[in-house]
């Protein structure tokens, strides 16, 4: 399945008639992930985004993964000195991941409310309240996604070749980090003409794990004890197999 | 640069990285003839591994070590197995108990913070100890200890030597040639088994000098019985950190595994041609710039002022 394409939305292509003052086309959007699976060799999915779309337009793709609510550690100051955990935050209802591309900043593309309405943008899930003691921690909870390549905004980086009668394909490629889990992501093309929304086309992909991986982490999460044994059982193994053709390591 | 993806902590990581961490800390082990395992859990949580899942999958990799160095001294007759059974008990018990302060560290959001802030402490103190020992040997090479000092040494019997006869339940260890009380070697284990849960080690570099000095045991006995000691202290830390934790990454231990492996034998051989008291420097500064570096992970601001609860 590596380095295979997976083509998705073509039958499952959904319109969101809410979002879209009026939806001329049905256009076909096209996904393709590469490498299709998280492999044993793997350092995140490049997912191409390729969408038939009128002329003229600005573009903004998102890609979100499944939210709910996130429970995360405060860190401050201990004594004065170290930096750890003091207390929990809960944020409600946070995508898992967040990738947005936008053919122009997001201001240019329309209002700030209309873009908070439709999820483009980190501010459409920023917290109405702010946690208890008045500390806006949104944009660590930002930077924290961020460094772990599961949350991304980025303009630029999109390629519109035009096709006959006005029309025409954008096209552009996202990097998912190595940590955006399996499951079923959201992949939305929103075109905007003068501040409106003219297009939106909306499909879905599944990131699955490869056989190993999926053993691996089934059996650690299931069936700990047994994964403990045979963890120690394959340690072993390697140890006796490497002493036996190099002579003993020393141990650590 | 291909990067392998590791199932349990969810994360891909530069194979090449690994290998050369596994080499890195196996090269140190085979050049200055101690443990490396300490240092090799820091590496990991300084490449983003988190620090639960570092520490309990170093473990698993010195299961494979001490698997492979504890046949070849059975072989030779090098394990005393009734002090070795003596320090596993200790070490099951330490390890048990380690095992639980993480699980109890993990749901309090902690255990990432405990575990760093016990490498500083004990970093700190195997690198000053290391650094101020080796230089004490360079001087005593230059100028030695005068005879009649040197006698007065050994006859005077220390205050250790004192308290360690009058401590109860005095045992026979044939194959060490030693008599010592039984709770020594049990509560050694306990503290080597705590250590290994929390930290992932083995525990050699507390294990081999403590037999050495405090048990008096003959050095080729020390290496194998503390090798099968470690191995099945880290066999059970293993076990338990898989069902209880879920923090044991087998793709990562079998990876650092391979590289610590051939790392240890390429080291053994450039032993040979360099002098013991400027690698024991050496090292000590390794440790010790690894130890700035994890301070500098606890004093400098955070990036982010969130972390995640678990070992995930």
């Amino acid at each position: 399945m590596r380095g295979g394409r997976l083509i998705a939305c073509l039958a499952g292509l959904v319109v969101a008639p809410t979002a879209v003052a009026a939806p001329q086309h049905n256009d076909a959007l096209v996904l393709e992930l590469a490498p299709a699976e998280i492999g044993f060799f793997y350092d995140g999915v490049r997912l191409t985004v390729a969408c038939d779309v009128d002329a003229g337009l600005s573009f903004a793709v998102v890609v979100s993964g499944a939210a709910s609510d996130l429970h995360l550690r405060r860190q401050a100051r201990v004594w004065r000195t170290f930096w750890a955990p003091v207390g929990e935050v809960t944020f409600e209802n946070i995508p898992s991941v967040y990738l947005l591309r936008t053919s122009a900043p997001l201001a240019a593309l329309a209002p700030e409310s209309s873009l908070r309405a439709l999820g483009i943008g980190y501010e459409s899930f920023r917290p109405t309240a702010v946690a208890a003691g008045g500390q806006d921690l949104f944009p660590d909870l930002i930077r924290l996604k961020e460094s772990e390549g599961l949350f991304h905004s980025a303009s630029g980086g999109m390629e519109v070749t035009a096709a006959t009668g006005g029309r025409g394909r954008v096209t552009t490629t996202i990097a998912l980090g190595a940590k955006a889990p399996p499951g079923e992501y959201r992949v939305q093309v929103f075109g905007f003409r003068a501040g409106e929304v003219s297009l939106h086309e909306e499909g879905v992909f599944v990131l699955t794990q490869g056989s190993f991986n999926a053993f691996a982490t089934s059996l650690e999460l299931r069936h700990g004890l047994l994964y403990g044994i045979l963890a120690v059982v394959v340690a072993a193994g390697a140890g006796l197999l490497v002493g036996l053709t190099f002579g003993s390591v020393k141990v650590h | 640069m291909p990067h392998i993806y590791l199932p349990v902590a969810g994360s891909a990581a530069n194979l090449l990285v690994l290998l050369g961490l596994g080499g890195l800390v196996g090269l140190l082990s085979g050049l200055f003839g101690v443990g490396g395992g300490f240092l090799l859990t820091p590496l990991l949580i300084m490449i983003g591994i988190p620090p639960a899942i570092a520490a309990a999958s170093d473990s698993n990799q010195i299961v494979g070590a001490a698997a492979s160095g504890m046949f070849a001294h059975s072989r030779s007759g090098n394990v005393d197995y009734k002090m070795g059974l003596l320090l596993l008990l200790g070490g099951v018990l330490g390890g048990t108990a380690g095992v639980r302060v993480i699980r109890v560290l993990l749901a309090a959001g902690q255990a990432g913070f405990a575990i760093r802030l016990t490498y500083v402490v004990m970093l700190g103190f195997i690198g000053s100890y290391m650094f101020v020992d080796s230089l004490r040997a360079m001087r005593s090479t230059r100028a030695p200890i005068p005879v009649q000092q040197e006698r007065d040494l050994m006859r005077k019997p220390s205050v250790y030597a004192r308290l360690v006869q009058a401590l109860p339940y005095q045992m026979e260890f044939e194959r060490s040639g030693v008599r010592v009380s039984a709770v020594l070697p049990l509560a050694l284990g306990v503290l080597v088994g705590v250590l290994s849960a929390i930290m992932g080690v083995g525990g050699g570099f507390i294990m081999v000098p403590v037999m050495v000095y405090l048990l008096r045991m003959p050095m080729h006995v020390v290496v194998g019985t503390s090798l099968f000691q470690i191995l099945f202290t880290c066999v059970n830390v293993t076990v338990l950190q898989a069902s209880m934790n879920h923090t044991v990454d087998m793709v990562l231990a079998v990876t650092l595994l391979i590289g610590s492996t051939t790392g240890a034998q390429a080291g053994a051989r450039i032993s040979k041609r360099l002098k013991a008291d400027q690698l024991k420097i050496m090292m000590a500064g390794i440790i010790l710039a690894a130890m700035v570096v994890m301070v500098l992970g606890l004093v400098v601001r955070p990036a982010t002022l969130l972390s995640y609860p678990g070992g995930h």
